[in-house]
């Protein structure tokens, strides 16, 4: 894992990671927060299937004139607002952002991000910052999803994309809506919930005003969404559906009783499934695969196919040059 | 346009200077440094390889005393502050203590620190190279913006609330979503047809020599005028495709990326220090093809190719759709184009040595050809010499920590040359 770390300062830096809801829904995991999950969302339509939401993490390019949509709250002690101190810790600092203020019986934080809030609960955010930019076990989860160095020299090249990014997350916090953005002097108060609605449809036209602005200039941008573990919720639906005495289920006709724990264990599985992908690809991503790659290409050659494919490579490589010269 | 392109658009490389300037070189005589009185040149080429070239020549004789090839973040080159009287420079080797000073002979010193600037960005920040008859547009494009003066650069950018004449090019970029990194582009917004080779490795932007931390001041001007344009969002293109490491930066900012211009010029040009005009990547032919299946078919194969794979949890796994599915993993993928990227830039030699493969598939690798490693390979190599697990591990760590002392050797390598007569003929 140390060879994640620049030799230029490894005493406690950042590394850039992917942003990937398999990443994110890891690294909460790595954490030892226990009942989260990270989904990407694609439409801000539909996402009734993904409740509860308990935030959003607004991904895109990061650009110097953005407009502030709300006040800058005065200091609160119920929000627990951090500064950005590290620019690689982005993708943590946002997802802690939502996790630290979070209050929800589906999720428990766990240990070491419980005695981080606490221990920097009386701290003014920009200490916060720096508190978190030194928290090691944070830090080392953190660098675990960076990807490892095949060979030195490439290290002379950042990850240009991650260092254009930002992020912003989005959340409900004692009936108001918040934009909790590292890069502000505080917490974005973006008003009053209310009870009629929910926050996700409060939040909707704010983050569709964004990504209108950015979709004008070709920005790019991913929505995630922290939610409750899905795997979780399904199979307490399906044992609440298993055990008709119990709750208000006896009122459904068996027949469709059965068919419910039918759709609700496909879901599961599809879940399941899921996060056991995740974890191929996030192994993957910290495989050293250089060592792999040379055997690959001997064999090749030893069985005389490296050539071919080189060739083919080729043609691809010549055909793609007019359209760099567009 | 813009009057600087002096450098553009011809075809042979070798022959036109990036940059030069009438400067005399300085002798070291025990501790002390003396000037040599000869009239000189300094001056930095790029060759038909790529390679950036920092020289000196006796403008008297013609005779080119000084040749050194040199690679990005080896070298600085700064103005020597402790002599107040003349208008002395050094170029620092940063692998050693080894120094080469040089004294100003240009009649006026009014470029003295602009071409103090250029060299710093030549050394560092390499352009790709213009060939097949001029390079293409975005190429030019940020070799002109590199070379701009700050007068220059406020013109193009126009007034407030808009890009000048750039707007309409920076609609041709191709953004692409962080996470669209594997995968096709997902998320809101579109891919531009344009798209950026997949092993984009990005040069540096034109700031102050040791560009990680402070802005330039260049930088700033153009932040300045981003500020009222929400069109300065448009300059960057997000290249999450790209498949560059995690590594710590020379030129990014240590906070957010101020500058999404800059992000723009850094993201242009497809190659890093790239003289070739191609970049093959072997990872656009490699998948699924029929090649790989029948390499599996051989147990034997699969058992040397295994070791090299994490241990899967499943241990029903079976062994061979294993491989299968790594190889055609997006991770993998892009390892491997980074593998052929960085071979193509003939930075693997010292890396590629390690792996116990025949001497010319090596000595490929230190000239950064492709396609004679491929050659090398193919030829049937002695019984034997496939690795095993053991000497693979460890041979993967020397890689990172012996960083300093691996870089150096393969300097020294390319400098001599005798090591690599290829590269003297042009």
């Amino acid at each position: 894992m140390s060879d994640n770390l620049s030799p230029d300062n490894d005493n406690g830096s950042w590394c850039l990671i992917e942003s990937d809801p398999g990443v994110f829904t890891e690294l909460i995991s790595g954490f030892g927060c226990v009942g989260a999950q990270v989904e990407e969302i694609w439409s801000l339509e539909t996402f009734s299937h993904l409740e509860p939401i308990h935030g959003l993490i607004f991904l895109f390019k990061w650009v110097q004139d953005d407009v502030v949509t709300g006040v800058v709250a005065p200091e609160r002690s119920d929000i627990f607002f951090a500064k950005q101190v590290i620019n690689n810790a982005c993708a943590t600092q946002a997802i802690l952002s939502l996790l630290l203020n979070l209050k929800h019986e589906d999720i428990q934080l766990g240990e070491t991000l419980t005695n981080f809030k606490q221990f920097c609960q009386q701290f003014d955010p920009y200490t916060r910052g720096l508190a978190l930019s030194n928290a090691t076990k944070i830090r080392d989860v953190h660098n675990s999803f960076a990807r490892p160095t095949l060979f030195e020299l490439e290290m002379k090249q950042p990850c240009r994309e991650e260092d254009i990014y930002h992020f912003v997350g989005y959340m409900p916090i004692n009936g108001r809506l918040f934009e909790l953005d590292g890069l502000q002097e505080g917490p974005i108060d973006l008003g009053e919930i209310g009870s009629a609605r929910s926050w996700v449809d409060v939040v909707r036209p704010i983050i569709e005003a964004r990504i209108q602005r950015y979709s004008a200039g070709e920005i790019h941008f991913n929505l995630m969404a922290l939610i409750s573990d899905r795997q979780c919720i399904y199979e307490r639906q399906i044992e609440a559906l298993q055990k008709p005495d119990c709750m208000g289920t006896t009122l459904l006709p068996e027949a469709e009783r059965l068919a419910e724990i039918g759709s609700l264990q496909a879901q599961l599985k599809f879940e399941v499934e899921k996060k056991k992908r995740y974890h191929q690809e996030n192994m993957r991503r910290r495989h050293n695969y250089l060592p792999f790659i040379v055997e690959l290409l001997k064999q090749l050659g030893q069985t005389g196919q490296l050539m071919p494919i080189y060739e083919q490579a080729k043609n691809h490589a010549m055909q793609r040059q007019p359209d760099r010269e567009e | 346009m813009f009057g600087r392109q002096s450098g553009l658009g011809s075809s042979s490389g070798s022959s036109s200077n990036l940059i030069e300037f009438r400067a005399g070189r300085m002798n070291m005589v025990g501790k002390m440094v003396h000037p040599d009185t000869r009239k000189g040149l300094v001056y930095m080429t790029q060759s038909d390889d790529g390679l950036m070239h920092f020289c000196w020549k006796d403008r008297t004789s013609g005779k080119v005393e000084d040749d050194l090839i040199v690679f990005p973040d080896d070298f600085e080159y700064k103005r020597v502050d402790q002599c107040k009287t003349g208008r002395v420079y050094v170029l620092k080797f940063k692998s050693s203590t080894r120094r080469m000073f040089f004294w100003m002979q240009e009649p006026k010193t009014d470029k003295d620190e602009e071409h103090c600037r250029r060299i710093n960005e030549l050394l560092n920040n390499p352009p790709s190279a213009h060939q097949r008859g001029g390079g293409n547009d975005n190429n030019e494009l940020q070799y002109m913006l590199n070379n701009m003066s700050q007068q220059q650069l406020m013109q193009l950018f126009g007034g407030v609330g808009q890009m000048g004449g750039l707007s309409s090019l920076l609609g041709q970029m191709n953004p692409r979503t962080p996470s669209s990194r594997n995968t096709s582009s997902s998320g809101g917004g579109s891919n531009s047809s344009l798209q950026t080779p997949e092993n984009v490795s990005v040069p540096r932007t034109p700031s102050a020599p040791k560009a990680s931390k402070s802005g330039s001041s260049r930088t700033n001007l153009i932040g300045g005028n981003n500020s009222q344009g929400d069109s300065a969002g448009s300059a960057t293109t997000s290249d999450a495709g790209k498949k560059s490491t995690t590594s710590a930066s020379t030129t990014a900012t240590t906070g957010p990326y101020a500058n999404p211009f800059q992000a723009y010029l850094s993201n242009l040009s497809p190659e890093h220090g790239a003289g070739r005009s191609l970049n093959i990547d072997l990872s656009t032919a490699l998948s699924g093809t029929e090649a790989i299946n029948q390499l599996i078919a051989d147990p034997e194969r699969v058992k040397t190719l295994i070791v090299h794979l994490p241990e899967s949890e499943d241990a029903d796994e079976d062994r061979k759709q294993q491989i299968k599915d790594h190889i055609n993993s997006p991770q993998f993928q892009q390892a491997l184009a980074q593998f052929s990227n960085a071979l193509q830039s003939a930075q693997l030699g010292p890396v590629v040595k390690q792996f116990e493969l025949s001497n010319e598939a090596v000595a490929a690798a230190y000239s950064g050809n492709l396609e004679d490693f491929v050659r090398a390979l193919q030829k049937s190599l002695p019984e034997g010499t496939t690795m095993d697990a053991d000497t693979a591990g460890t041979k993967e760590l020397p890689i990172s920590d012996k960083k300093a002392d691996s870089e150096p050797a393969a300097k020294e390598e390319n400098i001599e040359p005798s090591e690599k007569p290829e590269e003297k003929q042009k």
